[in-house]
């Protein structure tokens, strides 16, 4: 018996690479199945970018706008105060020297504006997070504690009769003037502008949700000419919906935005503008107040002192007239009569200064702190009440502005992200039958 | 889907960040204390080392006390002060920072002392009435330029007279001789000028006191300020190791605070005269005639007795020389 073994030469090799297929893989995207599944994928990624770009950017606007009216705008606002509360510390002190025997009154008031200082430390303090700043305002704080300590040695001095008291004085004013105020008015200034830009960001045009958004809507509105073209039925449910719900989503979100953009300009363009320039003639007022008050101390001083009293008096006069003739001044009924007010302190000051020139004191810090309707402290204290009131009002504005950009982006976060994932489920449930047909 | 849940999870994301984060900066340094230069006297500052000036040699090249010989008559008199006359008051140059000349009384808020009531008997005897004065308040350094710009008719200010300044202004007679001496701390080791070397000396600017000070060798730091009464807060403040002028002022520093002692020898002679307009010989004149009034009746002994009995017993005022 032979065994006949097929010889391994003539056995026909196994096929060992399978049959090209007809077409690669990918090919099934170019078909019309595989065009509306991959435009279906599309479209709901589109949508889900959309909801991203909307939930972050009214995110993070409401955060900006949370932080303006919870830390930025308080923290210029005690900035401006620590400013002015200072200046009326150090005014109250001069006076309190001059005035001789420090009446219950004149004490009473330096007593209260160190302790409004103090408080708008604290306030300024709460919330400052930046090194340079808290640096700033640490400054402050230290020299606040050893400028009272030089009042207390000069009064002291001023008690016993010994004529240093007028030294120390000057020295703690000295302090006061050329250290003090300057770091308040750069902390005022610096927390003034970040103020600005924060306000100025959360009124910037949202470009990318635009683009998102408008890209979405045209890819969807071909998607669905392409469908409508393709199967013959002229409307695709689940595309119409999904396109029902974005729209819903583009005029809510786009509706909120916008009034959101524009209640933030008009914070910015109004209410902070006019708190910063009407907080600025509140600054310079105490500067001027200190200049008429300090040149009775009597150092030598008392001319670049009266020419320094009457340049911030004409800059503030231009602001003022400035300020009234612009639409946006919001305390515009507080300040009408603010120029007459300024005219009349000028008027005082020019009898002080008459009096001084004649050597007769007595009668200039008669002026100078008497309250007879002629005097220059009520004229001060009306204009100074007024421009507090100016600020005040301003300040109601610009939170109320803030506020209401605020307000209405609440519920846009989640809405915007429910209507944008809606819209990709009806566009995912009205491509599903058309995909099926293809099977 | 729920915004709240999103937002809590970020915010544990967040927070587990956060304590990652916190548990590397434990070891950061706490941040820095700041230090603040400690406050000083409003002006004060440190004046650079200069060359010790030699003893000005201008001090023997002038008739340093000699000054023109008072009107013989009224009427002469009267023709040179009509024009403060008509203008109704006196314009005296002082400062209110040197105790017991010239200051601010704390209790009164007027100007009181020594120089102030020789110049208040220069105003009576031209107005017949001590008060019509006008008082500028000048820096020491502002005292010439004042004069030059007629800003005053008189500087009254415990002024020295000078070789130099005679070149710029005019002066009167001599009406008061002061001492430098050097006023320091009782706890303090120095007792002479020679024990300033090295030490903080407080000076105010523009004084003939600064000069004298620079001559001890070796220097001391000379930190210069407005007033003397700013020396004062500068000693109490420990910014300066000691104060030197002339004993009257530094029995006015004294007297407000008994922890300083005035200690050494006599470093220079200040003759005090009245400083005057170069170009206004008349009321130099004018104004020799009332020293000269006040020498003879008294009024000087009184004005002594009434301010300066710290310095010790009223001695014989200055005596008068002149020139022509």
């Amino acid at each position: 018996m032979t065994v006949e073994l097929a010889h391994p030469s003539t056995e026909p090799q196994a096929q060992r690479s399978p049959v090209e297929p007809a077409h690669p893989r990918w090919w099934f995207l170019t078909t019309t199945p595989g065009r509306i599944l991959s435009f279906g994928v599309l479209l709901a990624a589109l949508g889900i970018l959309s909801a991203f770009a909307i939930s972050t950017t009214v995110t993070d606007r409401q955060q900006r706008l949370t932080e303006v009216l919870e830390h930025t705008e308080p923290l210029a606002f005690a900035a401006g105060q620590l400013y002015t509360t200072l200046s009326v510390a150090d005014a109250a002190a001069a006076t309190a020297f001059i005035a001789g025997a420090e009446p219950r009154p004149v004490r009473q008031r330096y007593e209260q504006a160190i302790t409004d200082a103090a408080v708008a430390v604290t306030r300024a303090s709460s919330g400052l997070t930046d090194p340079p700043l808290v640096e700033l305002l640490g400054r402050i704080n230290a020299r606040l504690a050893a400028y009272t300590g030089l009042i207390e040695i000069a009064r002291t001095n001023n008690r016993m009769g010994n004529p240093v008291g007028s030294s120390y004085l000057s020295e703690a004013s000295a302090l006061m003037q050329q250290q003090i105020l300057p770091d308040a008015q750069q902390l005022y200034e610096r927390t003034s502008a970040q103020l600005d830009a924060e306000t100025t960001a959360s009124a910037a045009i949202p470009a990318p949700v635009i683009i998102v958004v408008a890209t979405t809507m045209g890819f969807g509105i071909f998607a669905h000419r392409w469908l409508a073209e393709r199967t013959r039925r002229r409307v695709n449910l689940g595309l119409f919906a999904g396109g029902a719900a974005f729209l819903v989503l583009i005029i809510w979100v786009g509706s909120a935005l916008t009034l959101s953009t524009v209640g933030s300009r008009s914070a910015k363009n109004t209410a902070a503008d006019s708190l910063k320039i009407v907080t600025g003639l509140a600054i310079t007022a105490q500067q001027a107040r200190a200049d008429e008050t300090l040149s009775l101390i009597r150092r030598g001083d008392e001319d670049v002192r009266k020419q320094s009293f009457y340049q911030r008096v004409d800059s503030m006069n231009a602001t003022l007239t400035q300020y009234l003739e612009s639409d946006d001044a919001i305390a515009r009924d507080r300040l009408t009569g603010a120029a007459g007010l300024l005219a009349r302190w000028r008027q005082a000051d020019e009898r002080i200064n008459n009096y001084i020139t004649v050597g007769n004191y007595r009668a200039a810090t008669q002026v100078a702190l008497g309250t007879g309707a002629d005097d220059s402290t009520p004229a001060f204290d009306r204009l100074n009440d007024a421009l507090s009131g100016a600020i005040e009002e301003s300040r109601r504005q610009l939170r109320g502005d803030i506020l209401s950009a605020l307000r209405v982006l609440s519920g846009t976060t989640v809405g915007g992200a429910l209507l944008a994932v809606g819209a990709a489920l009806a566009v995912a449930l009205g491509l599903a039958p058309r995909m099926n047909e293809y099977r | 889907m729920d915004g709240r849940l999103l937002r809590s999870g970020f915010t544990a994301l967040a927070a587990a960040v956060l304590l990652a984060g916190c548990t590397e900066a434990i070891d950061t340094p706490s941040p820095p204390v700041p230090s603040l230069p400690p406050p000083t006297p409003a002006g004060m500052e440190e004046l650079e080392p200069q060359r010790a000036r030699p003893a000005p040699p201008a001090e023997t090249g002038c008739d340093l006390t000699a000054s023109l010989r008072p009107f013989p008559t009224r009427a002469q008199a009267d023709e040179a002060v009509a024009a403060i006359r008509k203008r109704g008051r006196l314009l005296v140059g002082l400062d209110i920072g040197s105790n017991l000349f010239s200051f601010r009384d704390p209790i009164t808020g007027e100007v009181a002392g020594f120089d102030v009531d020789i110049a208040g008997e220069v105003a009576r005897d031209i107005f017949g009435n001590p008060r019509a004065v006008e008082y500028r308040i000048l820096s020491s350094a502002d005292r010439i330029t004042a004069l030059q710009n007629n800003t005053v008719d008189i500087v009254v200010k415990t002024m020295t007279i000078t070789c130099e300044r005679r070149q710029q202004v005019s002066f009167s007679t001599v009406y008061f001789t002061g001492y430098q001496r050097i006023l320091a701390p009782r706890d303090s080791a120095i007792t002479q000028p020679g024990d300033l070397s090295g030490k903080r000396v407080c000076v105010a600017r523009g004084t003939t006191s600064l000069d004298r000070v620079r001559q001890i060798e070796p220097q001391p730091v000379i930190i210069s300020v407005v007033t003397w009464a700013d020396c004062l807060v500068a000693l109490q403040q420990r910014e300066v190791d000691a104060v030197s002028t002339d004993d009257a002022i530094l029995a006015g520093l004294v007297a407000q605070d008994p922890y300083l002692h005035i200690v050494g020898p006599n470093m220079a002679e200040q003759p005090y005269g009245i400083g005057l307009n170069p170009n206004n010989a008349p009321l130099v004149r004018f104004v020799n005639g009332t020293l000269e009034r006040i020498r003879a009746d008294g009024t000087w002994d009184t004005l002594y007795r009434k301010w300066l009995t710290v310095l010790g017993p009223a001695p014989a005022p200055p005596a008068p020389r002149y020139s022509d």
